[in-house]
């Protein structure tokens, strides 16, 4: 198996300077400074953004009373959801031995870092007073006020928390050896220092390697249930609560379902680009877009699975308000987005059972963009819609998000692209060490 | 019988037979000679005008004579149209700040106190005639002159708001029966309206429900009020049927035309289910010059129809927008607000069956009970005598600092009232059986789904079963509204309450009883909670303990027909409790239960079933 993961002439020192050369050796091209300005244009008006929400207040969006979330929390549950796919790919697989994933594992937790600060700055944003957030943290206040433990927004507080933390932790440890390799190669004196700095003073010691190994282990092992807990518990958010469309068991394997989907999607968006841009096809090779294709479709099919038995629960209980809820998601005035949804989430994303379609990189790429899509319009049909008609159809209205919500939400690309191509250009985007490991391996196998 | 004033003449006719043969002339009904001055009375010009109060502004021919006078005084509170034509103007106190009298539609007398000192230097209508018959005396002596008597006859007159036996005289009338109605039921028939033509249709005028002919249309509550029926706000589309509207493909705030001879206008339509077919309802009190700051470019004139039986109707193909609270009246299967005939009920009085529709309920719960200590705050709304006024609704924003948010707020449903009245129909979409009213203020849910969610505790539940909300302690997740059944939530998406009170005059609005609240915040019905405070606190300085009647709520203390009742739910004998325990009573949504603390009384009506 790892033999289609490598070219036959690998070497150490092959893997090692294409993925050092990326950042040392080679110029800041144009193609980098074009997305840098891109992301710094798009991170301006999330700025912009922030200062007119702060300004006027979370009127300027275009939330209401029936519909009091709107895309913030969209965004947030869409962002967390890209978020899964990164510490799946380097702790989960980990534990399975699965080798393919040592190309993927290090930009992938990088995607998943910074989703996750786009997702973080949502709920702040959201609040009506983001001042006093801090009343969520269970600090001792001469109030002698605590959170109110019962509420899912404190579980989710704490659940998107830990998973940030450990996620930063894991990614910036797995990264340890490389630094070092990074700083040993650097020309340049301040460059040296940087990464020298970073590196924590590896020497590539034995002893280090055991500690190492021994730690990153057992954060994977730490890792492994906040994947599947950080987006149960934004499932819960829904689920605990008695809106019709939300209060439904099935939320966590399906959000959970949802989030490994387009988790693996935004990685095949960013892989596929990055692969043709800085020529690494030895590297991220056929073979793991082909698994990653597989797991996109697994997954796919969980989430469409979860929308029928979603539908045929709301049938069976044979209850007016969540029978309601799906008549109207299947006609009401967004079926557009459900049909959409549909066709985006269940039906296109069965061209993966084709081999040569899960190796054909546009058509991959194409695919992926549409589940990113496909996923959006779930959360906004779940978290949005499923609150514009409610119990009491006196008070049902639509929502129609205002040009801010959608600049607020273009703005966090911005974030994001800004945040990846500096992760890019200055940091080593693919594990050099596990690479080497993949490498000596094979040619274990060989002999 | 009493009969609508607006019923044409052969009804009054009609009803006053009817009231003959019963006995009632004398008894319940009473006939006195109309103190009203008709417009025909007024002269047709003068040199010198003296126009007192607002509301001959609207009126053409006032306009006219101050036109066409030398000189003109007007006492106006504002800028209306006769103040801007006038030689001399000068400001009107506000009759809560004045001492006048009045007369009820039978005569009696009142007298009109002040509730403030005027806050400007004006003068009433009052005064400014006294001053004109040179003893230029205060409005409280002129008072005292007119209505003579010892200071205790006013302590008591004061008191009791009227004074005593000063109805009018009932005219003596001949027994004899009108003529020329012997057979009514061909009076009654209506002017054909030559159906052929689907664009000529009846006009019917009606003041506006809200701003009246146009002499309130400068007031923020009253434009912000949802009017009935149609819950629309700050507008005055004309009414018209569904049929009709879809003969002409018009649908809701579409723009059409109007125009009898040569005279038209252009206004938008509202599609009114079970409104009459070939005629369209047209609302005056609006689209006037000179409302003022509030009333400015909202609504439409329909000045210039005034007068015309008929007009040709056009679709003009464009669209006005028109805003309003609530969008749909059907109940979709759901038992919201419940009827039945009175003789479903009296076939089961123990257990109405449209009171109680089979529904699944709730068998278990989870969560221990509250305690059912001390008081135990409840109301209930009887459905059958509520009229779906909205009374209750302008009270509550009085009460409770409510802000008013403007057009384009509401029109992204952010209005704020804590009381709504939603209104349903039964039966077919375009001619319904029947039309429901139902108030909707928070449910004080004794299984609160708002409470468990908020991760702040900023709503909570307090001993005598209030959903308290907490202004402090909010930190605006809104997730407290989003899993409220019934919706009765309003956020605070803006600095609403600091925008609405933009002049230093407009800080005297609030009710210093109740906190303003600020951006970010979200708020709700309070069951009045500082009128229970300061109930307890007169009850406590006495050495006593509430009883039943001592606590009001604003939306009961207005309710013309006493449909809202409010109290102790562990007083056996307080009205609340006897009301909770009726057959009729139902919780709205009892299926999910939250157990509200306010409940319904079914509707029970003449229909027959």
């Amino acid at each position: 198996m790892s033999g289609k993961l490598l070219p036959h002439d690998a070497t150490y020192e092959s893997v090692t300077s294409a993925v050092t050369g990326m950042t040392l050796r080679r110029k800041t091209h144009r193609g980098w400074w074009f997305g840098f300005f891109l992301g710094l244009m798009l991170l301006n008006i999330l700025l912009i953004s922030i200062g007119w929400l702060f300004a006027f207040g979370v009127g300027v969006w275009g939330i209401n009373i029936p519909v009091a979330w709107g895309l913030a929390i969209v965004n947030f549950v869409w962002w967390i959801g890209i978020g899964h796919a990164g510490t799946l790919i380097s702790a989960i697989l980990l534990l399975l031995h699965q080798d393919w994933r040592s190309s993927i594992n290090r930009f992938a937790e990088a995607m998943t870092l910074f989703a996750v600060a786009c997702a973080g700055l949502y709920p702040l944003l959201h609040l009506g007073r983001p001042q006093l957030f801090y009343y969520m943290i269970p600090y001792p206040a001469t109030t002698g006020m605590w959170p109110q433990f019962r509420s899912p927004l404190i579980w989710d507080f704490f659940a998107v928390g830990t998973y940030a933390t450990v996620s930063l932790v894991f990614w910036y440890l797995g990264m340890i050896p490389d630094l070092a390799t990074m700083r040993d190669r650097c020309k340049k004196r301040w460059q040296a220092r940087v990464y020298g700095l970073l590196a924590l003073g590896w020497r590539n010691s034995a002893v280090h390697w055991m500690h190492y190994k021994r730690t990153y282990l057992i954060l994977a092992g730490i890792a492994t249930p906040l994947v599947v807990s950080v987006h149960t518990t934004v499932s819960w958010d829904f689920a605990v609560s008695i809106v019709p469309g939300w209060h439904s068991t099935i939320f966590p394997p399906y959000f959970v379902g949802g989030a490994i989907f387009c988790g693996f999607a935004m990685v095949l968006v960013i892989a596929i680009p990055l692969r043709w841009y800085y020529d690494l096809k030895d590297l991220v090779t056929e073979k793991h877009l082909d698994n990653m294709a597989k797991i996109m479709l697994a997954s796919g099919l969980t989430v469409s699975y979860g929308y029928l038995m979603d539908a045929w629960a709301a049938w069976y209980n044979n209850e007016p308000f969540d029978s309601y809820i799906y008549s109207n998601r299947f006609d009401g005035p967004y079926a557009y987005c459900f049909w959409a949804l549909i066709l985006c989430n269940c039906l296109i994303p069965q061209a993966l059972w084709f081999p040569t379609i899960r190796t054909h990189t546009i058509a991959l790429f194409s695919i992926a963009i549409i589940v990113n899509i496909g996923m959006w319009l779930e959360r906004f049909i779940i978290v949005s819609l499923s609150l514009h008609r409610d119990h009491m159809p006196t008070t049902w209205a639509m929502y129609y998000p205002t040009l801010w919500d959608w600049l607020l939400f273009a703005g966090t690309f911005g974030l994001f692209i800004t945040l990846m191509l500096l992760f890019v250009r200055w940091l080593p985007s693919v594990s050099m060490h596990e690479m080497r490991e993949l490498v000596h391996a094979s040619r274990e196998t060989a002999k | 019988m009493i009969v609508d004033r607006r019923m044409p003449h052969v009804i009054h006719e009609l009803a006053d037979r009817i009231n003959r043969h019963l006995g009632a002339i004398g008894s319940t009904v009473r006939r006195i000679d109309s103190p009203v001055v008709r417009n025909d009375q007024l002269p047709q010009s003068s040199r010198n005008v003296i126009v007192l109060g607002d509301e001959s502004a609207l009126l053409d021919s006032v306009q006219n004579i101050i036109q066409q006078s030398q000189r003109s005084v007007v006492l106006a509170s504002h800028k209306n149209r006769n103040a801007i034509s006038a030689t001399w103007l000068v400001p009107e106190s506000h009759f809560m700040e004045t001492w006048s009298d009045a007369r009820a539609h039978d005569g009696t007398a009142s007298v009109v106190q002040p509730m403030i000192s005027p806050l400007y230097k004006s003068m009433s209508a009052v005064e400014v005639l006294s001053a004109l018959m040179n003893d230029a005396e205060s409005g409280y002596d002129s008072v005292r002159k007119t209505w003579t008597m010892n200071d205790a006859e006013w302590e008591t007159v004061l008191a009791n708001g009227v004074i005593p036996n000063t109805a009018f005289e009932q005219t003596s009338e001949s027994e004899a029966e009108p003529a020329g109605i012997d057979r009514p039921s061909e009076g009654y028939n209506r002017p054909a309206v030559p159906r052929s033509d689907e664009t000529i249709v009846e006009l019917q005028f009606l003041p506006d429900p809200s701003v009246w002919d146009g002499r309130f249309a400068n007031n923020g509550w009253l434009q912000e009020l949802p009017k009935p029926l149609t819950h629309v706000v700050w507008d005055n589309p004309a009414w018209i049927a569904p049929a009709d509207a879809a003969n002409l493909k018009l649908q809701n705030g579409d723009l059409a035309r109007l125009s009898a001879g040569k005279r038209a206008i252009e206004i938008p339509v509202w599609i009114v289910p079970g409104h009459a077919q070939g005629c369209v309802t047209l609302f005056h009190g609006y689209g006037l010059g000179h409302a003022g700051r509030v009333a400015r470019e909202t609504g439409f004139d329909v000045g210039p129809l005034l007068g015309s039986q008929r007009a040709t109707i056009t679709n003009l193909h464009h669209s006005a927008k028109i805003v309003t609270t609530q969008h749909h009246q059907a109940m979709s299967g759901r038992h919201l607000a419940r009827s039945g005939s009175l003789n479903a009920y009296l076939d089961h009085p123990a257990h109405p069956e449209f009171a109680h529709p089979a529904s699944p309920l709730p068998e278990a719960n989870l969560h221990p009970a509250w305690s059912d200590d001390g008081h135990k705050w409840g109301m209930t709304i009887d459905l059958t005598a509520c009229v779906g006024c909205s009374a209750c609704v302008l009270a509550c924003q009085a009460e409770n600092n409510i802000p008013v948010v403007g057009k384009t707020q509401c029109d992204m449903n952010r209005h704020m009232h804590w009381i709504r009245v939603d209104t349903y129909y039964k039966g077919s979409a375009d001619l319904p059986d029947q039309t429901l009213h139902q108030p909707v203020p928070c449910m004080h849910c004794e299984l609160a789904p708002c409470e468990v969610v908020c991760p702040v505790a900023a709503t909570s539940h307090s001993d005598e079963g209030l959903n308290q909300m907490v202004y402090n302690r909010c930190i605006g997740t809104r997730y407290c509204s989003n899993n409220c059944p019934y919706k009765v939530r309003r956020f605070n998406f803006h600095d609403y309450s600091n925008d609405f009170v933009d002049t230093p005059v407009m800080e005297l609005l609030s009710n210093p009883e109740v906190s303003l609240r600020s951006r970010g915040v979200m708020e709700k019905c309070t069951y009045c909670v500082q009128r229970i405070e300061n109930a307890r606190i007169a009850r406590s300085i006495e050495g006593d303990t509430l009883r039943d009647g001592d606590i009001r709520t604003a939306c009961q203390s207005v309710c013309p027909s006493a449909a809202i009742r409010f109290g102790d739910l562990n007083d056996p004998k307080s009205e609340v409790a006897i009301a909770a325990k009726h057959p009729l009573n139902y919780s709205l949504l009892e299926e999910i239960n939250t157990k509200p603390r306010t409940t319904y009384l079914a509707e029970v009506n003449n229909r027959i079933s």
